[in-house]
């Protein structure tokens, strides 16, 4: 995670919060890794149908999980190896940084409108609602200056009936797409 | 089927159906587009034909009728897809009946069969055994002497086990003492003809709507076709029935059409089948199709499509059975493989 | 040869009526919007125009699809130069470079060569389909198998390399998590099904368009509103008509991006995204600016642009003389053709000559077309760029979900979406590429299925592999490139080489 000023790392010196994060990853992808190997090990060869032994369907699988395992391996190494003082600390704090809590609103706001409000409202509403929440928040509340409601509210409010209507029209009526 | 058919059956090669309704159902009046889901490709043989077939609905009923495709797990997520959406009249689908017949036995859908579908069936395609043009075989009978002698080296083009071709090849293979071969798949019928045109496979048994370029082109030989009628293309010399070479063979045409899940209302059936009836059995469009890529221009709907379409059913549920690669028996739906018959109904 | 250039010039004349110019407009910029919306594709744009054309007349019918085919791989560019989204996956590699450019203020510079670069890499492909169409077109039936195992594994390899500059071990764990998620679901060869976890829906796969939309689209916006201000982009004093000699000073890359774009569209299988990365990846190796590549070349733009539309007329040569659609559109085209009564084939060039000559003449004219509709309508697109970030991500946000639902009309893709965009978002905040995921689901079928295709063609023997002529030089091309890419053996190579010249120069 990156801190707001510096979206760039300079390329020589690898950040440590970087190569904190680059360790847990490493860990979590040996794991995939053997899960899959051990899936597609597992996994039926279908002997019954007396297919060739070499083109069961878990021979690819199985050896890209080896290969994920190895590249989780060497990252794991080469992270442990770089120094990184306060990387833990630096990582933590780009964790729960105000960066990475504007993302989880988005992801929030987003996952309300795709799994709550789509398919339960009509398409249009849905839409509206989460366009206009969507400016609201972002603009009066997670900005930094915060802008006066009065001045985003007709902006949100225009903007959302017109995303709303412009593009259920466009795609039921142009595009023939039935939408949820 | 709550309308009664009068049917008339034309002598021929053609079944003529002059289905007529009785039309005291109130007509269907559709106020939206309607989504016909093809469970396959885009460009495959199901779309092609159902492209030809929507416009004519469309033009019926007046409004847009959508395809849209939906591939995936042999044609069970679209299918799916069709039993979920509501049974309001506006989601179809379009396939080989043999495919929605026999998901429940293939276990790729649970519990549906061929009494899940209003059936309106076009055209009904039959798979046709072919060889790169520089192969050593130049008739069936040597082919199939080689099947006999050698076996597994023999490597078979197809789309799958549940495809035409592998259902076509499995079937030969039951009808001739039970040989061996090497079956390989490809992604669909084209790329398996394609295969053996280009000489990496040695045979193929998809349908001949997927060959007809190749075969006219001079890129593949045609052998023999699944029928007992020999199959004429323009432009090639007629190809043989099987029965010259394998006289009792087991033979069932497969069917493809447009098939409405049952539990829509009533009118939908009655307005569908009074236009299947008036428009398609005389469209000059789909019999133009068909008659180009050796096809046969089959329509029928109701009870007469059903009775029409059992025996390739049949056919397929038994040979997975045979093959061992059913998940449930056949009886499930109501087959018996002893007998090849239906035992419920 | 007077035949042809007879045959060329009646077809561009045919074409020359009010009807059909009215025809090739709108078509052309329905295809640029389509393009430009992320999710909808070329190909979903083709098939629903399958639909509405049916009453045309078979030519008219032929011309209004292949203009939207054409329009549309080359309006990918705009979404992607502009937003960083590609709007079709065939502009994937173009949002590499195009929207750093973007971010420089060149947004106007990037438009306008990508507009110069789709029309010339449309003229080289052009060009090959009018002179030697059937010849190239038996070069597809050699492709089997084995060449298509090597050609997976050769992009999966060109993957790593293109995001070297990162950090390649990043960019390898992408690209084979790419791979990965291209093996859930039911596999073609024995109808098996891979890691579905019992969840019916995942029985066919992880479609490519739903995962891209998240890790470009979600991902991006994502990555855009995590920021605490937004970076003001200045668009000032920025041409959008792009002087000769910038396009001249590529002219070696534009000719070289234009051959792969077609070879690629030959091959059949294989598409406008993997013709786009393939030339990217090339002009990335013998570029003097390749440390640019990434942060907003020029020369990475033309290749991604020039490459992805060549492939277009490319895939019409297999498509016409064989039957074998060269990518996913043209698999639709072939079936609308059959729809119209038109018979694509080996026989075509004996029984309807002409024909092959219409679809160059059209695609001359869709080229015409989308370069006018692409240099007038940059100017207003720019504007895009003004729009404050709150707003403007809201409604991408929406274009989003309604792409992912739009090719399959399931919600199910929707959700693919949403997972792909967040794994996306933490994979590219870790430094991870993007571009080998995608292209690693886009080549893990081909690479499992022609692996063990092959295999079970021959009995467990794997000998073709190796044998094979065409497999031979793409199998020695891998390893030379693994070979090149080990620093020692690199350096030894280049020293040789110099020397050898330093001789030469020395004696001449």
């Amino acid at each position: 995670m990156t801190t707001d000023e510096t979206p760039i790392p300079s390329e020589d010196s690898p950040q440590p919060a970087m190569v904190r994060a680059d360790l847990l990853t490493g860990l979590m992808l040996i794991v995939l890794g053997l899960a899959i190997v051990y899936a597609s090990w597992t996994m039926d060869r279908l002997e019954v149908r007396r297919i060739q032994p070499l083109t069961a369907p878990g021979l690819v699988p199985g050896i890209l999980a080896a290969a994920l395992t190895l590249c989780g391996t060497i990252l794991s190494f080469r992270s442990i190896r770089t120094p990184a003082p306060g990387g833990w600390r630096d990582l933590s704090a780009a964790v729960t940084s105000g960066a990475a809590g504007r993302a989880l609103a988005v992801v929030v706001l987003a996952l309300i409108y795709t799994l709550g409000l789509v398919g339960t409202l009509p398409f249009w509403a849905a839409t509206g609602i989460f366009v206009f929440a969507f400016i609201m928040i972002f603009e009066c509340w997670l900005a930094t200056p915060r802008r006066p409601v009065m001045s985003s509210l007709p902006w949100a409010l225009g903007l959302a009936v017109v995303t709303a209507i412009v593009i259920t029209l466009v795609f039921e009526r142009a595009f023939l797409v039935r939408l949820p | 089927m709550k309308q009664s058919l009068r049917l008339v059956l034309a002598s021929g090669t053609a079944l003529l159906t002059l289905g007529t309704s009785m039309a005291f159902a109130q007509e269907w009046k559709p106020d939206r587009p309607i989504n016909l889901i093809v469970p396959w490709g885009a460009g495959g043989s199901t779309d092609q034909v159902t492209r030809v077939t929507a416009p004519i609905l469309a033009e019926a009923l007046g409004v847009d009728v959508v395809v849209v495709n939906q591939p995936g797990a042999s044609g069970a997520i679209g299918t799916q897809e069709v039993l979920n959406a509501p049974r309001d009249g506006y989601t179809w689908t379009a396939n080989a009946i043999a495919n929605n017949a026999t998901y429940h036995v293939s276990g790729l859908l649970a519990d549906t069969d061929i009494d899940d579908w209003h059936i309106y069936l076009s055209v009904a395609n039959v798979p046709v055994v072919s060889v790169p043009a520089d192969s050593e075989f130049t008739d069936f009978g040597q082919l199939l002497e080689a099947f006999k002698t050698r076996g597994n080296e023999i490597t078979v083009a197809t789309a799958g086990v549940t495809s035409s071709g592998g259902t076509a090849i499995a079937a030969l293979s039951g009808a001739a003492d039970g040989f061996d071969y090497n079956m390989i798949t490809y992604d669909g019928g084209g790329p398996a003809a394609i295969a053996v045109a280009s000489g990496e496979a040695m045979v193929t048994t998809q349908l001949a709507v997927e060959q007809t370029e190749l075969i006219r082109g001079g890129r593949l030989k045609a052998l023999a076709v699944l029928s007992d009628q020999p199959l004429t293309l323009d432009g090639v010399d007629p190809i043989p029935p099987i029965t010259n070479w394998i006289p009792d063979m087991e033979l069932a045409p497969d069917y493809f059409g447009i098939f409405v899940p049952v539990g829509v209302p009533d009118e939908v059936v009655a307005t569908l089948d009074k236009i299947w009836g008036e428009k398609v059995t005389t469209s000059d469009a789909v019999k133009t199709y068909a008659e180009t890529f050796g096809a046969v221009f089959a329509p029928s709907f109701g009870a007469e499509a059903r009775a029409l379409a059992m025996p390739v059913v049949i056919l397929e549920a038994c040979s997975s059975l045979e093959r061992g690669e059913a998940v449930n028996d056949p009886s499930t739906i109501g087959i018996d493989c002893e007998t090849r018959t239906e035992t419920a109904q | 040869m007077i035949d042809g250039l007879l045959m060329l010039g009646g077809g561009l004349a045919h074409f020359m009526t009010p009807l059909s110019l009215f025809n090739i407009a709108w078509a052309t910029l329905l295809g640029i919007v389509i393009g430009a919306l992320p999710g909808l594709t070329a190909t979903m744009g083709v098939a629903l125009l399958v639909t509405l054309t049916y009453k045309m007349a078979p030519d008219q019918a032929i011309l209004c699809l292949m203009c939207l085919y054409s329009g549309a791989i080359y309006g990918g560019s705009r979404t992607a130069i502009l937003l960083s989204i590609p709007g079709t996956p065939a502009s994937a590699a173009t949002t590499l470079d195009g929207h750093p450019l973007a971010l420089q203020g060149k947004a106007g510079t990037a438009m306008g060569l990508a507009t110069t670069s789709s029309a010339l890499g449309t003229m080289v492909g052009i060009i090959a389909l009018a002179l030697i169409a059937p010849l190239l077109a038996e070069a597809a039936l050699k492709f089997g198998s084995y060449e298509f195992f090597w050609l997976a594994l050769f992009g999966v390899i060109i993957s790593g390399q293109l995001t070297a500059i990162d950090d390649p071990l990043k960019g390898y764990i992408a690209g084979i998590l790419g791979l990965l998620v291209a093996m859930v679901g039911m596999e073609t060869l024995h109808a098996y099904q891979r890691f579905t976890f019992g969840i019916p829906a995942l029985g066919g796969g992880v479609d490519l368009i739903p995962a891209m939309v998240g890790a470009f689209g979600f991902a991006e916006i994502l990555g855009v509103m995590k920021r605490k201000a937004q970076a003001r982009i200045v668009t000032s004093g920025d041409r959008v008509i792009p002087r000769f000699r910038d396009v001249f000073a590529y002219k070696w890359t534009t000719l070289r991006s234009g051959l792969i774009g077609t070879f690629v569209g030959i091959v059949p299988g294989v598409g406008e995204d993997v013709g786009a990365w393939a030339s990217y990846a090339a002009a990335k190796r013998t570029s003097k600016e390749a440390h640019l590549f990434g942060k907003g070349s020029q020369e990475g733009l033309i290749a991604a642009e020039t490459g992805n539309s060549a492939v277009v007329p490319g895939a019409m040569i297999p498509t016409l003389t064989l039957a074998l659609p060269g990518s996913a559109s043209a698999a639709v085209l072939i079936a609308a053709m059959y729809i119209h009564g038109i018979r694509p084939g080996p026989l075509l060039m004996t029984e309807n000559p002409e024909f092959l000559y219409q679809i160059v003449a059209i695609l001359v004219f869709s080229t015409i077309a989308f370069t006018i509709f692409g240099l007038f309508l940059t100017k207003p697109l720019m504007t895009v760029l003004q729009v404050p970030r709150e707003r403007l991500m809201a409604v991408v946000y929406v274009l989003c979900v309604v792409g992912s639902f739009a090719i399959t009309q399931r919600l199910f893709d929707v959700y693919v979406m949403l997972f792909f965009g967040i794994v996306g978002f933490l994979l590219r905040e870790m430094k991870y590429p993007m571009a080998p995921l995608v292209l690693g689901i886009i080549l893990g079928d081909l690479l499992d299925l022609n692996l063990r295709r092959g295999l079970a063609l021959t009995n467990g023997d794997p000998t073709p592999f190796f044998t094979r002529p065409i497999s031979a030089v793409i199998w020695l091309i891998i390893v030379l490139t693994i070979l090149m890419s080990i620093p020692p053996v690199n350096r030894f190579v280049r020293d040789l080489f110099t020397r050898n010249r330093g001789h030469a120069s020395a004696k001449g």
